[in-house]
């Protein structure tokens, strides 16, 4: 469990990298993998600000390029700032910069402009406002999919290594819904087992789905913050209206 | 279960879910789960069984939800304000995936009803009851409500978290509790859940009993019977069969009555015993384990409360206090004598438990006949001593014999046919109107025991007796010398008898055999009977000589002349048999029996024959 994972479940911390303030080799492999699992956030992000002619996914790379280049890390608040703020912070960064990079090149020239506005009426594009807390909330939405789904799929590879995939696919549904209970005596003969087998299953599953968001929250957390409060954070994140137009 | 998939909403949170994501699951709840369940609580309640207080408050407009203040395998409760009388009221949800079964409805309707029958200050009143429409997209169409009486205070369980209870502050708890059992109980409904949760003290101190009934109106199951008085108080009636209900097993399992984990089991002694479990853990802060230690030698408490507790804890429902009154006086009268420092006098005291083993009723005219003697095994039951009587509890039955009673406490010798090996009985002599009545206590631990070790148990039970008829009454029951005792003759003549009656049938068979064919030679005929006959005597009278000689051994520590004699008889016995056995193996004498026809005159026997075919 100790070995880092070749996919989106790593097991760096971010206090590593706060520590190291980026210097060492460690904390940079540490930060490249924080950023790797925030890769569906950092995309999601940019395509709700737009990336003109560009593909999201390649600004995204840009990003990431930037942020593990070296100068990024000099940007890693001194504080006891979670890194999901850090990101969002250098992210917003990163694409004004952007932004005012692609306006000069399109106005030709050094200069400068400032909309007066609100509005870009040239290039018809709304001008982004990077502080609006939608985008904030988008953003952790998607990082609470990430971690969420990041946690199923290692459940499942999990099951897959031990041979009991037909049983994660039909219990799964137990990680999140209630439990109605002659629903597990149908999920019970479905899978040939009896009940109570059913509800071991159930309750090892859940505890393991658990263990392992917790340990992936506490990845992206400095010390001294509490994983519960994390979580609830990405409650409240995911609950609010689909974000998707 | 399957996936939502109408309307892509989650049935636990009503979230829109996107498709493709999170393999079909909804993310929100799975991080509720991860950030709600405990460690200790794997399979928490799903949080996600909480409506929002919004979806809550459309549903009742006539109330303004104020917070949630529980939750359970039950359902939420809430604390809201009925804005009618501007009165506190707590209003309970029952979980909606509880309420599967589609008879639940009528079910729920007939037990609200009787509930709401029940008016006492020790349990929480229910103002009203219903299923509240208008809840969009709720499964099952609305929510089932129960609309009662709101608590201020905390329930048992965070009472004793926020600390320990001394045994008074316990002991203070259980009566009031027991009178709103027998209250109910007395109009047929029982509780089936208590538990410290759902016992509730309010800021003056008094207790309340909370969710009456819902176990069963959740359980499942055919109707009940349940009508406001039809069962009379089962004081001292035994088992109020009235009472009992057809059920599946519900309730909490630690708290439960081992008769409801069987589906339809349980009548209101289940409540008793589960509130001895709440006693068991008020007094000593745990649960009781698979092995039940008495709570005194948990903490310093009152030895009469181990009686008590263990009585309300008693695997058999018969064992239990028959009904909540009389586990209220107990409790009672442990509680008055802690305070007033009273023992003995007062006017109910309570039952000590003193020594429980499993073992054997006989009437001593029982061991007189042949059969009694011979079904040694066919009635096994308990015998229970307490400081107050001596109770053997078979199914269905039980024999009391009040102390005061006893006149006698003597040990005899078990009659012999059921006992080479010299085993002990305990023969109690009690006075019961008028009439002198003699029992025979036989103990037994298990179902194999050595000699020492049974007549050591005998003698232990005798000694327990004996002192606690002279704590009880102040006086000394007589005791009866072995020889004296009416049992002590009989049975003598099976010794010789039992192994006769192993003998003899083959032997006639043997002689039938024989004499339907030629005639026999008579000599070694004579012979093989006799050591047909050597083999059970010698072996039953080597077996009776061992015991008995292991016996005085114990009993003394060297042995006496008596053991001289039976060590003689047990050699005697053993060398018998065994050359019996020889004998019959070696010259095999049926060869001979019977003369060929053709052979003349004299017939070698069985020896001669032999040395004669050796050159």
């Amino acid at each position: 469990m100790n070995a880092p994972e070749s996919d989106a479940f790593v097991t760096t911390r971010w206090t590593q990298v706060l520590a190291a303030r980026g210097g060492s080799e460690s904390a940079r492999v540490a930060l490249g993998e924080l950023c790797g699992a925030y890769y569906r956030p950092v995309l999601a992000f940019l395509r709700r600000t737009g990336t003109g002619a560009e593909e999201p996914e390649d600004v995204a790379h840009a990003f990431f390029a930037e942020l593990l280049g070296g100068d990024g890390l000099g940007g890693v608040d001194r504080g006891k700032g979670r890194f999901r703020s850090y990101l969002l912070g250098a992210l917003k960064h990163f694409v004004a910069n952007r932004h005012r990079r692609s306006a000069r090149k399109r106005h030709g020239g050094e200069v400068e402009h400032v909309p007066i506005d609100g509005g870009d009426a040239e290039s018809g594009e709304r001008i982004l406002d990077l502080a609006a807390p939608e985008l904030e909330v988008l953003f952790d939405r998607e990082w609470a999919f990430t971690v969420v789904e990041g946690a199923l799929a290692r459940l499942q590879r999990e099951a897959a290594e031990s041979g009991t995939a037909a049983q994660f696919s039909v219990l799964k549904a137990w990680l999140s819904f209630g439990d109605e209970p002659g629903s597990q005596a149908d999920a019970a003969a479905k899978l040939g087992l009896n009940e109570g087998a059913v509800k071991v299953a159930i309750h090892r599953l859940r505890r393991r789905f658990r263990e392992i968001v917790r340990m992936e929250v506490r990845q992206t957390l400095p010390e001294g913050l509490s994983v519960e409060e994390e979580v609830q954070n990405l409650i409240v994140a995911l609950s609010g209206p689909t974000g998707r137009g | 279960m399957e996936l939502p998939v109408d309307g892509g909403r989650c049935p636990g949170c009503q979230q829109t879910l996107e498709p493709g994501r999170a393999q079909g699951l909804c993310p929100r709840c799975l991080l509720v789960r991860v950030a709600f369940a405990t460690e200790a609580d794997g399979a928490a309640q799903p949080a996600s069984a909480v409506p929002d207080l919004a979806v809550v408050a459309v549903a009742f407009p006539q109330l303004e939800i104020l917070e949630v203040i529980g939750r359970g395998g039950m359902g939420v409760v809430y604390k809201a304000r009925q804005r009618s009388l501007n009165r506190l009221v707590a209003l309970k949800l029952l979980a909606p995936e509880r309420v599967t079964d589609p008879a639940f409805a009528e079910r729920f309707r007939r037990e609200a009803q009787a509930l709401a029958l029940l008016s006492h200050p020790n349990i929480v009143t229910i103002h009203d009851f219903g299923v509240a429409e208008g809840t969009p997209g709720a499964p099952g169409g609305g929510f089932y409500f129960l609309l009662m009486e709101f608590v201020d205070g905390v329930n048992l369980r965070q009472a004793m978290r926020a600390g320990r209870f001394t045994p008074e502050q316990a002991l203070a708890i259980v009566p009031p509790v027991c009178l709103a059992l027998q209250y109910a109980h007395e109009r047929g409904i029982v509780h089936r859940d208590i538990k410290p949760e759902n016992l509730l003290l309010d800021r003056e101190g008094h207790i309340k009993i909370a969710d009456f009934g819902i176990a069963r109106m959740l359980g499942g199951g055919g109707g009940t019977d349940v009508s406001a008085g039809s069962v009379p108080a089962g004081v001292g009636s035994g088992p109020t069969a009235g009472t009992a209900t057809r059920v599946t097993a519900a309730g909490t399992p630690q708290y439960m009555a081992p008769e409801q984990r069987e589906p339809g089991q349980g009548d209101h002694r289940a409540d008793i015993y589960s509130l001895g479990v709440v006693l068991y853990e008020l007094l000593t802060g745990e649960l009781p384990g698979a092995r039940l230690d008495p709570p005194s030698t948990k903490v310093e408490i009152d030895v009469r409360l181990d009686g008590v507790v263990l009585r309300a804890l008693a695997i058999q429902p018969e064992m239990r206090y028959a009904t909540a009154s009389e586990f209220r006086t107990q409790v009672g009268a442990v509680a008055f004598g802690t305070a007033a420092g009273a023992r003995r006098e007062s006017v109910h005291p309570a039952t000590r438990l003193i020594r429980a083993s499993m073992g054997f009723l006989y009437r001593p005219e029982e061991l007189e006949t042949f059969g009694g003697q011979m079904l040694p095994g066919s009635r096994r039951g308990q015998w229970v001593l307490e400081d107050e009587r001596l109770t053997f509890l078979r199914e269905g039955q039980q024999t009391v014999i009040p102390l005061a009673a006893i006149r006698d406490v003597s040990i005899g010798d078990l009659p012999r046919s059921m006992n080479p090996a010299g085993l002990d009985l305990l023969q109690v002599t009690y006075e019961e109107s008028g009439r002198e009545v003699r029992v025979v206590l036989l103990v037994a631990p298990g179902w194999f025991a050595w000699p020492w070790t049974w007549n050591a148990g005998v003698a232990e039970w005798a000694e327990l007796i004996r002192k606690a008829v002279v704590e009880r009454t102040g006086q000394e029951p007589a005791q009866t010398p072995r020889d004296k005792l009416p049992t002590a003759k009989n049975g003598r003549w099976a010794v010789y008898l039992l192994p006769l009656a192993i003998a003899v049938p083959g032997m006639v068979t043997f002689l039938l055999l024989a004499l339907s064919r030629n005639p026999p030679r008579r000599d070694s005929l004579l012979l093989f009977v006799t050591s047909l006959l050597m083999i059970p005597l010698g072996t039953y009278a080597g077996t009776l000589g061992f015991f008995r000689l292991m016996r005085r051994w114990s009993d003394n520590g060297k042995p006496s002349r008596r053991a001289g004699l039976w060590t003689l008889i047990a050699a005697g016995g053993a060398i018998l048999g065994v050359a019996a056995t020889l004998w019959i193996l070696l010259f095999r004498p049926w060869a001979s029996i019977h003369a060929p026809p053709s052979e003349p005159m004299p017939m070698p026997t069985a020896v001669e024959a032999r040395q004669e075919s050796v050159p």
